[in-house]
Order: structure tokens, then C-alpha cells, then sequence
């Protein structure tokens, strides 16, 4: 039986940062440098996305001389449907906490 | 030389992927090929640092994807394990050193009493914890007043629980004679 847990927050990161444009292949280290997070962090997020069927990954195919191949990721249909509901939970979750945090102006 | 030096990296991880399981392999070389578009020493290094890390202990396969809340619950169950045998131990250690019955096996060292005071600090801890983690995550101290409630009475309940155990016992730690 496969549970599914809330995404963690660098895991959330990482959906979104591929979510901002769909349609392009990113590849590891733009997304360490876009997401802040290190690469020991970034890459078994990728491991587990791409297990889940959550994130493409293609190998690069012009290559420029003196390099081998880059590793290219970007989300299939289901992983940006996942990022779609995270993104919005994240935007009710900061809604949620400005109300919170906002001062109570009545009878002051 | 230099030269030699700046493929210090490149080896490094090179090895560490030459160890990852068959089925990882394709991330490995992926690391190896972001890692040849590196330039900076700096950069490369922290690259390869927290790559290594990955090859040498990649994610298995079926392992649950969001399996950080467990692994954040172990944590937190070995450092309250970890508190309550930081208090506990000192205790322990006395009991033996000052009893010499049980250091020559006349009696019987009374593990369920150690187990007792182990257990009680460790709930405290994890019972304690909430509290903190709301605080430092900015949530005002009120912001649950009934739990919070709840919460400080076990506490002082625990910990008042632990210091007349403490007291109760202290002869016996210190190696009084006829103490039980």
C-alpha cells in the first residue's frame, strides 16, 4: 500500500522551481541554484520524484565538444498536477498565516 | 600539478558512483556530467561533497518518497532516547560504583527502576518538544491555550514524578547501607 505524506518543504521547492516552466528541461545544477538546496539534497529528490513517475529525465542531445551529455529533468503530467495542488496549498497556507499574524485593530 | 589537483573531484565521485547499485548508475553518470560543467574549485568541491553523499548512499527503490516525517519522528524519538539516558546514566553509574553488592554480584542490579527513570525524561522530552518547535517557528505561545494547558500540567506532573523518584532513591545512589 503506497501512503502518501505531505511533500517536504525542499521536495516542495524543487516541484515548483520545475513547475515554473513546464516545458523546459532543467538539468541539476540550475536546480541547485534556482532552489538554494545542495546537491546532496537535490538529487535524491530527484531519485524519488522520477521513481514516482513524477519528473521525464532525457539525456541531452547537442552536445558541445569536451563534455559528456547533461542529465535533463522536467515534470511529467501528473507531477505538474502535483506541484499545481502544492502550489496552491502553499498560497492558503500563507494566506492562512498573514490573517494570524495580522493585529486586531477592533477596540484598540 | 594543478592540473593533477583540479581532478581531484572528478575522481572522488567517480569512485563513489563506481559503488552505486546498477539501477542508480544513470544518476551517477548524470552527476559526473553536471559536475564536468563546473569551473569554479569552489563550486566543484561542494558539488561533488554532497554527490558523493548520494552515490555512496543513494535512495532505494520503493522507498517511500515523502519518507522525511519518519525519518524527522526518528530523530526526535533518539534525542528524547538520548536526553533521558543523559540524565539517567549519571544515576546508573552511581548505583554501581557506590553498591558494592552489585558489583559483586550479591544483588541484583534494578534495571526496572533505570528503565523508570529513563522513561520519564524521554516523555518529557517528546512531550516538551511541540512546544519548542511552535515557539521557534514563530507561532505565538498562546496561540493553542487549552494544549498548551494540557501540555504544561503532564509536564510538571513527569518532572515532579522523576525529582520524588530522585529524592526517594538518592540514599541508595550515594550507597547508604539498608536502603531499598
Amino acid at each position: 500500500m503506497q501512503r502518501n505524506r505531505p511533500p517536504s518543504e525542499q521536495t516542495t521547492q524543487v516541484l515548483l522551481a520545475l513547475a515554473e516552466d513546464p516545458a523546459a528541461w532543467r538539468h541539476g545544477y540550475d536546480l541547485c541554484q534556482q532552489t538554494g538546496l545542495k546537491a546532496g539534497t537535490l538529487y535524491p529528490i530527484l531519485i524519488r520524484l522520477a521513481d514516482r513517475g513524477w519528473l521525464e529525465t532525457e539525456w541531452e542531445t547537442e552536445i558541445p565538444a569536451g563534455r559528456p551529455p547533461r542529465h535533463l529533468y522536467r515534470l511529467t503530467e501528473t507531477g505538474l498536477e502535483q506541484a499545481t495542488v502544492l502550489a496552491a496549498a502553499k498560497l492558503q497556507a500563507a494566506k492562512a498565516k498573514r490573517v494570524r499574524l495580522r493585529p486586531r485593530t477592533e477596540g484598540a | 600539478m594543478a592540473g593533477y589537483c583540479a581532478q581531484i573531484p572528478e575522481r572522488l565521485l567517480t569512485a563513489a558512483v563506481r559503488r552505486m547499485p546498477a539501477e542508480r548508475l544513470e544518476w551517477g553518470a548524470a552527476m559526473l556530467a553536471e559536475l564536468a560543467t563546473l569551473r569554479q574549485p569552489f563550486a566543484r568541491w561542494q558539488f561533488v561533497l554532497g554527490c558523493a553523499r548520494v552515490a555512496l548512499f543513494p535512495p532505494r527503490r520503493g522507498e517511500f518518497l515523502m519518507n522525511d516525517r519518519m525519518k524527522h519522528w526518528l530523530t526526535t524519538l533518539g534525542a528524547a532516547a538520548l536526553f533521558g539516558l543523559l540524565l539517567t546514566g549519571p544515576l546508573a553509574f552511581m548505583e554501581w560504583w557506590n553498591n558494592s553488592g552489585i558489583r559483586s554480584g550479591e544483588f541484583q542490579f534494578p534495571f526496572l527502576l533505570f528503565y523508570w527513570l529513563w522513561l520519564q525524561p524521554t516523555v518529557f522530552f517528546l512531550a516538551a518538544i511541540p512546544i519548542v518547535r511552535g515557539l521557534r517557528a514563530g507561532e505565538a505561545i498562546l496561540a493553542h491555550p487549552v494544549t498548551l494547558a494540557l501540555r504544561v500540567i503532564f509536564l510538571a506532573f513527569v518532572a515532579a514524578g522523576w525529582v520524588w523518584v530522585i529524592q526517594d532513591q538518592m540514599p541508595c545512589f550515594l550507597g547508604a547501607s539498608n536502603c531499598d
